[in-house]
């Protein structure tokens, strides 16, 4: 009790409040404005926390964070242009709501249904980590690496339906992370002659590569128009009334609770969530018509996936999703190994964040209700700025981790990389989180065979290794059904169109 | 798929590249205990699998496939087709997805060279001289001669002071300093 009375003191300290207020209202732009991603925001905001303290770090990319996963919707609804991906199912019956003149409303209902997702998901974190991290401390070197196996494989696997694409795509991320010294032995290994690769590829500086540096060339080389619908009406929140929140809130609680399970499984994240909880509207209300719950659904979905992704982040080391990804990657520069000993020597930092999450999600209600027409007006602002600031952000970023300017050829690098993927249909996400997991990977895996002597069978003694062994096989025999059954779809349809 | 082949045949490429450089890592010195080669080898054995089971699958489904992220439709809004002022028109009804949207072919040539030059630039005469003309010719090729050029004079010096307060007044953060100077 005194941790938690601790955590809000903490928490609600001036500084604390500015940082959370500062977190959410870039999060808020970041997601509301069409090409750019909370993802981005928060890698481009991280070079600002190093000199922070970590809660007060950690806190600021929270901020942007649950500001980004609940500001996509405005941009969906308003401009039927999704924010972010995980807003993209909003669009859906928010846009056309909007376009009968009640706009308000679908805002309102789609903030308030996010909030209470959100609130619901932290609820849920705060419950199940520590669980979670009790049952962590059990594990050895053999359980790490069926887990992290199962989190990479889950990762590769759910990753726009393309089970190989998607392997391809993380497997020439765990190739980077084999780039310099050696985890156990020490040993220089691919530094092709390059004596700044001897410690390896700077994490933060390819995240920031891969996630922004293609947006940046993509937004620049189209016609910037077509991402613009200016809107000239004065817009205002409207709360859905409590009749409307009685209606919804059975479908709010499913859908929140869908988005939690979702976002706990490594690699899923939000866009899957938001349309299985569009999925559910449309169960509920049994009409194609747009309804106030086609946006109530995916919005408390893909707000659930943010405690739900925080989930596995923080007591097993393993990222929910991209965003997650770049959080641990914070944590880790300031010196927190997520994982379970984080709960038992960092309590104070633990509860510090739950805080910080509870706080932040009523500033982001506060701020996005009644700043509406703020971040209206900040959504007819000319995209080619924004981007031509956003690459000068991205090589200060890259630099200012290591004060290396070799890291700013490492960003670019992974730029081009990440836009040609992207240009070939390979998804990202699993690249970079390959270089999360890969050097744990790694480590743990040969940990295991020297404890073993070389015998292989230490993987397979433990029932914890089983588990994820047959949860790996699961996932990706479900993902390879998925893939083909849409590939058959696909080429019906295309089929069809010739 | 063509892509897919051309892709496959890439990342085969870099395992070929990868296994030739690893030829001078030392072997385990624990007996039984893999060695520094033991990982790479795995990985690069696993990418080669993969590579080579997508350039088979690229000759045998040459039809258009679908990403099933979900089970409900987008509503379809699909800018790969036409023109620009057709795409705009027709998303005024519907959804518009950001990935859909086809880039021009010159803009996306000098956005690479932008950022090539910016990086060399940064790295030789410094961040803040590298930058002011990065972010000129970024914004020239972002407006595509819809804004006369001496009208960006103003942002780029705008945009340029805003870092300059920020990361060098208010944050005094260390930004490169350049080679030649």
């Amino acid at each position: 009790m005194s941790l938690v009375l601790g955590a809000f003191a903490q928490v609600l300290s001036i500084k604390m409040v500015l940082i959370m207020i500062l977190g959410s209202f870039v999060g808020i732009v970041f997601g509301a404005i069409p090409g750019l991603t909370y993802s981005m925001g928060i890698i481009l905001l991280l070079p600002l926390t190093f000199h922070l303290p970590p809660l007060m770090a950690v806190t600021l990319l929270l901020g942007v964070y649950i500001g980004g996963m609940t500001g996509g919707s405005v941009s969906s609804i308003l401009l039927g242009i999704p924010g972010t991906p995980s807003a993209a199912a909003t669009c859906l019956d928010g846009f056309p709501l909007s376009k009968r003149g009640m706009a308000g409303k679908a805002l309102g209902t789609a903030l308030v249904s996010s909030i209470f997702a959100g609130l619901l998901s932290v609820a849920t974190l705060m419950v199940v980590a520590p669980i979670v991290a009790k049952f962590a401390l059990k594990f050895g070197p053999a359980e790490i690496f069926s887990l992290v196996f199962f989190g990479f494989s889950t990762i590769c696997g759910i990753s726009m339906g393309n089970v190989l694409k998607g392997l391809i795509s993380g497997f020439i991320g765990l190739l980077f992370t084999t780039i310099g010294i050696d985890p156990v032995m020490g040993m220089s290994r691919y530094t092709f002659g390059i004596g700044q690769l001897i410690s390896g590829v700077d994490l933060l500086a390819f995240m920031i590569g891969m996630f922004a540096i293609p947006q940046v060339i993509k937004i620049l080389s189209i016609d910037e128009s077509l991402l613009t619908r200016k809107i000239s009406a004065r817009v205002s929140t409207q709360y859905p009334s409590l009749a409307e929140l009685k209606r919804m809130f059975g479908l709010m609680v499913k859908c929140a609770f869908i988005g939690i399970g979702i976002g706990a499984i490594p690699g899923t994240g939000g866009p899957i969530a938001a349309f299985l909880g569009y999925d559910q509207a449309k169960r509920k209300t049994r009409h194609s018509e747009p309804a106030l719950e086609g946006v109530a659904g995916p919005e408390s979905a893909n707000n659930g996936v943010t405690g739900g992704a925080l989930i596995p982040m923080l007591t097993l080391g393993i990222p929910g999703d991209p965003a997650t990804a770049i959080l641990l990657g914070a944590l880790l520069i300031h010196g927190l190994k997520p994982g379970p000993m984080l709960f038992t020597q960092h309590a104070d930092f633990i509860y510090g964040m739950y805080a910080a999450l509870i706080v932040i999600h009523l500033i982001v209600l506060v701020m996005q209700g009644f700043g509406i027409q703020l971040f209206v007006q900040v959504l007819n602002f000319r995209k080619s700025y924004l981007y031509t600031t956003i690459l000068v952000l991205c090589t200060i970023g890259s630099f200012a981790v290591n004060n290396n300017e070799f890291d700013i050829y490492v960003m670019v690098f992974a730029g081009f990389l990440g836009y040609f993927l992207m240009k070939f249909g390979y998804p990202v996400a699993p690249t970079v989180l390959a270089l999360v997991l890969g050097p744990p990977m790694e480590e743990n895996f040969r940990r295991a065979l020297i404890l073993s002597q070389g015998d292989f069978g230490i993987f397979l003694n433990s029932p914890i290794s089983w588990f994820f062994y047959l949860a790996t096989i699961f996932v990706l025999a479900g993902q390879v059904r998925r893939s083909l059954l849409a590939a058959r779809g696909g080429s019906v349809s295309a089929g069809k169109r010739a | 798929m063509k892509k897919d082949r051309y892709f496959s045949v890439l990342v085969l490429g870099l395992c070929v590249f990868w296994f030739l450089n690893s030829r001078s890592i030392p072997p385990a010195t624990m007996p039984g205990a893999p060695g520094p080669k033991f990982f790479p080898y795995l990985v690069m054995g696993c990418l080669a699998v993969f590579a080579f089971l997508q350039f088979a699958l690229s000759f045998r489904h040459p039809k258009e496939t679908v990403p099933p992220s979900t089970s409900v439709p987008i509503r379809p809004f699909s800018a790969s087709e036409g023109t620009g002022e057709e795409e705009i028109e027709e998303a005024s009804g519907g959804c518009v997805d950001p990935d859909d949207l086809v880039p021009d072919r010159r803009s996306l040539i000098a956005s690479f060279l932008l950022i090539l030059f910016y990086v060399v630039g940064i790295d030789l005469v410094g961040f803040y001289p590298a930058t002011i003309p990065a972010v000129f010719f970024g914004l020239f090729i972002a407006v595509k001669g819809k804004t006369p050029w001496y009208r960006l004079a103003l942002p780029t010096a705008l945009i340029t002071a805003a870092i300059y307060g920020v990361f060098t007044l208010a944050l005094q953060v260390n930004l490169p300093a350049g080679k030649l100077f």
